[in-house]
């Protein structure tokens, strides 16, 4: 069911749910293919959102519990063109000192996403190098392959095992990232049999070491069909900082057309 | 009073941001002329700006200004409207009309298409800093180009530093108030621009036209030499930016084509930067820059600092909370070995708290150099931000 694959560029992406109106998934009989099976019924079930505007604070917190928070809006438009990515812009609003700032990403399959900086202070559009999958989105625990593409094709799937997770039952998959330039070994994504959301991935560094842990929760149903996670909560095991990312105000089928997801667009901001 | 449709938000959005940069800065040597006493100079600058967006984001306010004050011997205290814009916008097309400041180019080390607005040399003379233009602009766009048509109203002269302080490029001469123009009439007072640009796949591109008075003056000495007249001529300027994107490089090409007192001149800059992520397995990237630069221009023209240059540059982001960056670089003539350092730091300490670092230099500066009378003005600045 490659086709159904629908590719998510921009921060949007870790923020997705998936409804679940499939059938109880059958038991396994090949891992790898009950793998692929649940990450491809999750993926699918997000299509035709068309556009999503969202305001998120993030809060970063260090071991000694020092936190710090960031204001951004994330608006994305769906690209119906499944060769091609969808396009999304990232506006941060607090700190002051980077507010009108803007990151503009039209994500790309397999290759790194086309990416635009515009710095309000010059009134200046930068196209930017983007291959650097595996480094900290804005200084937080999430990498930039965190809160990308997570299109279906962009990993092997292997099932698990089944695990309880609060008072749901998940399906557990190992996901190995076939893109360039990851930063992770491999990944397990738990993902309830029930409407099919990711509850919860565990991220495996290159040296296959449990680096850090990602818990999505507060689920919310838009639209009747559109499951989103309201918070996402990330741990880095090493470090012992963590990241939160808190949702508000989402909203879907807003107007949001090709010329606003444009380098031109990203100067009308601020 | 409008209310968002259902949401209860409120519609019509009023934002403001101020802020105020207190900027203590250290010259390195004493200085070469009568009255730069000062080896230091502690200046603040306060910074308003106000956004005001309708209930349906179709129309736009925007004001944001600029007051310095209590620099040195007061050479660089200044107020500018750096925008005060009515924008409003329709489907694929956009009208503005107030003042404004537009950028253009790719370059790092010159800005040679860019020339729009007036330079704020008062603030820094790197040419990033400009003074607001009056203009009325239009842009016609879609998802892959954008058509921007400029009528620029009013000529804003470049300010020199005055017969005191630092940064006098002019050395021991007095730069006369009243500036002479080849234009007159409304010629004078109206230029006019355009700028076509569009993306495909990994290039990034854009022409651009500009009919007007160039923004640098001729100096043109008096019979004594004591006093110099600024002239501005009028120019005919073509402008090609080109960046071209693949993973970690980026390859930048701006040229000019220049049609200014009878001679005709193309100028152009181009370079490299390729960026190592997550040096040594940490989070911090490491951007290195090369660039060339020639502008060599007829002696009927205003002279450019770098006619010839080379230019290397290493920029440092830490990708940390605190948004710690470092751009250092360096540009070289190597016809006479006469160098320019300079270095940029920011990082955040508070919530509402930037620390900026910025370090200026000058070596081998000859005496027929334009950076001659600046050749003792090194300084170091640090910089304590508070927005409010």
């Amino acid at each position: 069911m490659r086709g159904c694959t629908t590719r998510w560029g921009g921060l949007y992406l870790l923020l997705i749910g998936w409804s679940g109106a499939w059938a109880a998934t059958t038991p396994p009989a090949d891992p790898v293919e009950y793998g692929y099976e649940i990450a491809a019924k999750e993926d699918r079930s997000d299509r035709g959102f068309q556009s999503s505007v969202v305001d998120i604070t993030m809060v970063l917190r260090n071991q000694a519990g020092a936190a710090f928070e960031r204001e951004m809006r994330l608006s994305t438009l769906e690209v119906p063109d499944e060769q091609v990515g969808d396009k999304s812009v990232v506006e941060f609003l607090s700190p002051p000192d980077v507010d009108g700032t803007a990151l503009l990403s039209h994500a790309k399959i397999k290759e790194a996403d086309d990416q635009w900086l515009y710095i309000p202070a010059l009134k200046r559009v930068k196209r930017i190098a983007s291959s650097n999958r595996s480094g900290p989105f804005v200084g937080s625990e999430f990498a930039y392959e965190d809160i990308t593409a997570d299109e279906l094709n962009k990993y092997h799937y292997r099932y698990l095992r089944q695990a309880p997770c609060d008072e749901r039952n998940c399906l557990v998959i190992q996901r190995t990232p076939v893109y360039d330039d990851s930063g992770y070994a491999y990944q397990e994504v738990w993902i309830d049999d029930q409407d099919y959301q990711q509850r919860r991935v565990e991220y495996f560094d290159r040296a296959s070491q449990h680096a850090k842990t990602l818990v999505l929760d507060h689920y919310q149903l838009f639209d009747g069909r559109f499951w989103r996670p309201m918070r996402l909560h990330m741990v880095n095991h090493k470090s012992g900082k963590e990241t939160d990312l808190l949702m508000r105000n989402y909203q879907f089928m807003i107007s949001l057309t090709d010329g606003e997801m444009s380098p031109a667009a990203l100067k009308r901001l601020r | 009073m409008v209310y968002w449709g259902g949401s209860g938000t409120l519609l019509a959005d009023t934002q403001s941001l101020t802020q105020i940069a207190v900027e203590p800065r250290w010259y390195l040597s004493s200085g070469e002329y009568h009255r730069q006493s000062s080896m230091a100079d502690l200046s603040v600058a306060i910074e308003p700006t106000l956004d005001w967006q309708a209930a349906d984001s179709d129309a736009q306010i925007r004001m944001s200004a600029l007051l310095r004050l209590g620099s040195g011997e007061q050479d660089r205290d200044h107020a500018d409207v750096g925008e005060l814009y009515w924008r409003r916008s329709w489907s694929s097309s956009h009208l503005l009309l107030g003042i404004n400041k537009v950028f253009w180019g790719v370059a790092e080390s010159v800005h040679l298409v860019d020339i729009v607005n007036q330079a704020d040399f008062k603030e820094d003379i790197d040419g990033e800093q400009k003074l607001g233009q009056p203009m009325a602009m239009f842009t016609l766009e879609d998802d892959q180009a954008s058509l921007s048509l400029f009528a620029l109203f009013g000529f804003r002269p470049r300010a020199f530093p005055e017969e005191q302080g630092r940064f006098r490029v002019v050395g021991d001469a007095r730069v006369e108030d009243d500036p002479e123009y080849e234009a007159s009439g409304w010629e004078r007072d109206v230029d006019f621009a355009a700028r076509y640009s569009s993306y495909l796949g990994q290039w990034d591109w854009a022409v651009s036209l500009f009919d007007g008075t160039f923004r640098e003056p001729l100096l043109v000495p008096t019979a004594d030499g004591a006093v110099l007249v600024p002239r501005y001529q009028e120019v005919r300027q073509g402008g090609l930016e080109l960046q071209y994107t693949e993973g970690p490089l980026l390859g930048k090409l701006e040229a000019t084509y220049r049609d200014m007192a009878g001679r005709q001149r193309a100028a152009m800059v181009g370079g490299a930067e390729y960026t190592l992520f997550g040096v040594g397995d940490s989070a911090v990237d490491v951007g290195l820059l090369a660039e060339y630069v020639v502008d060599k221009r007829p002696p009927e023209w205003p002279r450019a600092v770098f006619p010839e240059g080379i230019f290397l540059g290493v920029r440092v982001l830490a990708n940390d909370p605190a948004d710690t960056t470092a751009l250092l670089g360096i540009m070289r003539d190597p016809d006479s070995d006469e160098q320019m350092w300079s270095v940029e730091a920011s990082a955040r300490l508070a919530s509402d708290v930037t620390l900026t670092l910025e370090g200026r230099g000058f070596s081998g500066v000859a005496r027929e150099s334009l950076l001659y009378g600046v050749r003792s003005d090194d300084y170091l600045q640090v910089g304590l931000n508070f927005f409010f």
